[in-house]
């Protein structure tokens, strides 16, 4: 079984796009939630191999969401991965001491995601003959 | 050159999410133009420009996963000058307001006339 994983993003065109690269290039069982607070509940359900996290969102943006996984003995030790269409400076900085493992960019190549995804994860089992 | 099947069905998906969304994308195109014209009028207000600079931020971190790089990094510029309060005249917004629509329009030129997979309605 491929590992899976949880994209949280309130964009619906982003999310459509990530599902669709990560199964179909990545090989990845894809779990999607539109809000941080549906992550977070589809997190503590699910215990997904990994988390894919946007930083910028309404309401409960990305930081807060990673320091409520963070915070969460049964899910901390699951890797989040953010999202974010710029490097937003400390932002960024505060996100990585929270704990994310890494930072991905958008707009992203859904060619590449998997494997980008993979190499911040550590994954060696990801399928690159298209990377 | 053919397609790897990977890349066909990512390819296809990603055709099909952009006849989806791009409604939505005009309309932030629209709310960005609006902006513009506001901002020719006069100073803009502190909700209109947050409104400009979320549209212009969701069309940099969009347009580029549908082939749209150049348009992307027009956004992402927009979303940078915007971020200044009194960065940006007028003028000069809707001057990156037109390369910003021309790149969107010949990139959905190129892709419908690139397209021989018989899905453009």
């Amino acid at each position: 079984m491929g590992k899976t994983v949880l994209i949280i993003d309130d964009e619906a065109d982003i999310r459509e796009v990530a599902t669709a690269s990560l199964q179909l290039v990545g090989g990845f069982i894809v779990l999607t939630a539109a809000s941080g607070q549906h992550g977070i509940a589809v997190a503590r359900q699910e215990k997904p191999d990994a988390i894919v996290l946007d930083l910028m969102m309404p309401e409960m943006d990305g930081c807060e969401v990673l320091l409520q996984l963070k915070n969460d003995p049964e899910i901390r030790d699951i890797p989040v991965v953010l999202l974010t269409a710029k490097v937003q400076g400390m932002k960024k900085e505060m996100a990585q001491a929270a704990g994310a493992a890494g930072v991905l960019m958008k707009p992203f190549d859904p060619m590449l995601l998997p494997a980008q995804l993979s190499e911040i994860l550590g994954w060696a089992d990801v399928d690159r003959e298209h990377a | 050159m053919q397609e790897h099947p990977d890349q066909a069905r990512v390819h296809a998906a990603l055709q099909r999410v952009w006849r989806q969304v791009e409604p939505e994308i005009q309309r932030r195109l629209t709310t960005l133009e609006e902006a513009g014209k506001a901002l020719q009028a006069g100073p803009m207000d502190e909700g209109c420009r947050h409104e400009a600079i979320d549209a212009a931020h969701k069309l940099a971190g969009s347009l580029g996963m549908f082939g749209f790089a150049a348009a992307s990094a027009w956004a992402s510029e927009i979303e940078s000058l915007l971020e200044i309060p009194g960065a940006i005249s007028g003028e000069q917004f809707n001057g990156f307001m037109e390369r910003l629509r021309v790149e969107v329009n010949r990139d959905r030129n190129e892709q419908a006339g690139g397209s021989d997979e018989g899905s453009d309605e």
